[in-house]
């Protein structure tokens, strides 16, 4: 943790916080991307829980995103502000959105499923 | 980092002001104009340009709605009407709406909003605006030669397509996109690279004003967007001059191909379109409720949210195109989800205003315009993302009342609400009050009267794109009425018209900052100099001006008979070294014509693109020629660089 801080401090965020702001989208985009290219097979052979196992691998993944936010925010010293000059302040700032950012395409990846689970859209 | 940089302070010897003058004044007289470079005149030029083309535009809708005011008019033929309605759209899209909302506003604001003296890559941009210009005259040029491009603007095939559209329209539909995109190709690169790498120092990635951030993702956006339509526009240009098959199913190629390609850039676009309109609505409230915006975080995510959604919803432009119900599923929600993030925006002005002390002046007007043409344009967009509805009012008047009620409500009412807002700064002089309201309560007032109308005749099943109807339908009065609404919303224009003309020559003057505003770009005089900053700015919080210190630091060491430039990185605005920028030239204009000579060429024969290489790259050898430093001349007290890292 205290490894964390310092190069939090120097102005370099760590990869996780990285992470934590691209998880969202990129597992949005592959749940999008995979789930459209199998939809057609899925109906055609009638493997539907392929495209649930897609969706629940990248939910995970975006959740994984808000994990590493949420560590990356316990490491934050108490001085962090959401608008102050310092590298530490910026690095709050990509924690915030990234914690904003895996909540809501968790929550976008989710609502895409919804309709696979509750309809038969292949009839 | 503010500290090191105080400490490092060298007071300018003498007159600094007139060295900068000299070192970025621009060219005058009739050569001077082609060879200017500086980011206020190339973004003035774009807006202006833009305006005439959203005149011409209207002056064709103005003749759509005539024609549709009454029941088997006479007043344009089938293919005239087709021309227009192709005309019009194509126009409003790609030479009116994303050139005034990105490139316009975006060349002309960002480098003030961000401390610097010029745009990164200054003979881009103005290549970029040349190139612009004649793709908008290759598509009018069409037009008065009565080979206006007629299958709508998205130019579906087979419509467009060599065996339904022969002649040499859609060829010129075509070459404009290419145009047209690959100029707002180069600006969002000299705009993203000025955003990452020109702002102030201690303007960090979470002080960047919203403007910033808004200007940064719809860069991207377009970067990622934009090939797709060129791709597309040129495969369609090869199927029709050299016979390739890209879109002839019965040899393998795939229609649909066009749609996708088409609207993976499509819908993109309607968010570069809309979200500089809420870039301004995010720079207008909090100078006008007298606080901080409420929700920087919210409003920043969902920037970035919208732009990431705003790729992945392009398939609801194809709901009625037989798609599996399966792959529309995917796309229906993602749909649905995109109004999330801009309903947080919503909610975060509301807040700014609540908790705020609201002044309505006249650019407040339009942003409370905006507030309620773009709710209806959100709803109506919301019930088309349910497929069933979708597939009900396809195809019909419903559709172009909700696009427009999203557009322009999105687009154009903000546009207007920064015009007043920014023209101050532009002209150095205020607009005239009295006559902005008038503007603005015609252009409302006729803007509902003519589309809300329109969601009626979609429903009672009136088709879009039919140059007429017969009684017996009953869209008569209904059509009159529309008709109507677009006579006052042209009343509105030219009050805008007389309004600005006037104020420019006998308004009063306005002075760096007439609202009071935070941001960079009021901290210097109204009209700019031509290098912007007299001494460059160091910035404290997210309304630069606002939360200035009594002695905030400035920035020295950046040479005055040079035109340099700060090098900041991108992360936290924090000083990275000089850059000296190109200076004025004629190569950008040269290049620009050459490539127009190369792509017009291409229309006509294949060779073309071959032949037409040749004077481009002459020009860009040019471009690119190694001069050395700028011909400004070097003074004897020049500074040199104290400030070093």
């Amino acid at each position: 943790m205290a490894e964390v801080e310092q190069t939090v401090r120097r102005g370099e965020a760590p990869a996780f916080v990285w992470w934590a702001m691209c998880a969202g989208p990129l597992a949005w985009a592959c749940d999008l991307g995979f789930g459209y290219v199998l939809a057609q097979h899925a109906c055609s052979t009638g493997h539907h829980y392929v495209l649930h196992v897609i969706t629940i691998v990248c939910a995970l993944i975006a959740l994984t995103g808000l994990a590493a936010a949420f560590v990356a925010y316990r490491t934050m010293p108490r001085e962090a502000t959401k608008d102050g000059s310092r590298p530490l302040d910026r690095t709050y700032f990509q924690i915030l959105f990234g914690i904003v950012f895996s909540v809501a395409f968790t929550v976008v990846i989710i609502a895409g499923a919804v309709p696979r689970w509750i309809l038969s859209p292949c009839d | 980092m503010n500290m090191a940089l105080s400490e490092q302070i060298v007071i300018p010897q003498g007159n600094a002001e007139l060295r900068l003058a000299r070192t970025w004044a621009q060219p005058r007289g009739f050569w001077g104009w082609f060879m200017n470079v500086h980011h206020t005149a190339i973004g003035v030029r774009f807006m202006v340009t833009s305006f005439i083309f959203f005149l011409l535009g209207g002056v064709l809708a103005a003749m759509m709605r005539l024609q549709l005011s009454r029941p088997e008019n006479g007043v344009l033929g089938p293919d005239l009407y087709n021309q227009v309605f192709t005309v019009h759209g194509s126009t409003m899209i790609f030479l009116f709406a994303v050139p005034m909302m990105f490139q316009g506003f975006g060349v002309y604001l960002v480098p003030l909003i961000c401390g610097t003296r010029n745009i990164a890559f200054p003979r881009l941009n103005a290549f970029s605006y040349y190139l612009y210009v004649v793709g908008g005259l290759l598509l009018w040029v069409g037009l008065l030669l009565k080979t206006g491009a007629d299958a709508g603007w998205f130019s579906y095939v087979p419509l467009s397509g060599p065996e339904f559209t022969p002649g040499k329209r859609s060829d010129f539909w075509a070459q404009m996109i290419t145009f047209t995109e690959v100029s707002a190709l180069g600006v969002a690169i000299c705009i993203a690279t000025t955003i990452l790498r020109q702002r102030a120092p201690g303007m960090t990635l979470n002080r960047m004003p919203i403007i910033l951030w808004e200007k940064l993702v719809i860069s991207m956006a377009v970067i990622f967007a934009m090939p797709a339509v060129m791709v597309v526009s040129s495969m369609l240009l090869m199927d029709r001059t050299i016979n390739t098959q890209f879109f002839n199913p019965s040899v393998g190629g795939d229609v649909l191909l066009y749609q996708h390609l088409f609207w993976f850039f499509g819908h993109p676009e309607v968010y570069i379109i809309f979200l500089p309109g809420t870039a301004i609505v995010s720079t207008l409230v909090p100078v006008f409720t007298r606080r901080h915006i409420f929700g920087y975080i919210p409003i920043v995510t969902s920037v970035v949210a919208t732009a990431f959604l705003g790729f992945g919803v392009w398939v609801h432009h194809m709901f009625a195109t037989g798609l599996p119900q399966m792959s529309e599923s995917f796309f229906t929600a993602a749909s649905l989800m995109i109004v999330v993030p801009t309903a947080v925006q919503f909610y975060c002005w509301l807040a700014t205003i609540w908790h705020g002390r609201l002044q309505l002046k006249l650019p407040m007007l339009w942003v409370f315009g905006f507030f309620f043409v773009f709710l209806i344009g959100g709803l109506s967009g919301v019930m088309l993302a349910s497929v069933p509805v979708d597939w009900q009012v396809h195809d019909t008047f419903f559709v172009v009342a909700h696009f427009h009620y999203v557009l322009i409500g999105g687009a154009l009412f903000p546009m207007f609400g920064g015009l007043y807002f920014w023209i101050p700064k532009i002209t150095g002089r205020m607009m005239n009050d009295f006559l902005g309201k008038l503007h603005f309560w015609l252009f409302f007032i006729g803007f509902n009267v003519t589309f809300f109308t329109m969601h009626f005749l979609g429903l009672r099943g009136m088709p879009r794109r039919v140059y007429t109807y017969t009684p017996e339908m009953h869209w008569g009065g209904l059509n009159m009425l529309a008709s109507g609404g677009a006579l006052i919303m042209v009343a509105g224009v030219i009050v805008f018209l007389v309004n600005f003309f006037q104020s420019r020559a006998t308004g009063r003057l306005a002075g760096p900052n007439p609202w009071a505003a935070g941001s960079l770009e009021w901290a210097v005089p109204s009209p700019p100099p031509h290098y912007n900053f007299l001494e460059l700015p160091t910035v404290n919080g997210r309304e630069a001006v606002w939360d200035a210190l009594p002695n905030q630091p400035i920035v020295t060491g950046v040479r005055d008979d040079i035109p340099e430039v700060l090098v900041t990185n991108s992360l936290d605005s924090e000083p990275q070294h000089k850059d000296e920028l190109p200076g004025p030239s004629i190569w950008p204009f040269l290049t620009s014509i050459a490539v127009s000579i190369a792509f017009i060429w291409s229309i006509f024969s294949s060779w073309g693109i071959a032949y037409g290489a040749i004077p481009v790259v002459i020009t860009l050898i040019g471009w690119l020629w190694p001069r050395g430093h700028s011909p400004a001349p070097r003074l004897e007290t020049r500074m040199e660089g104290t400030w070093t890292r």
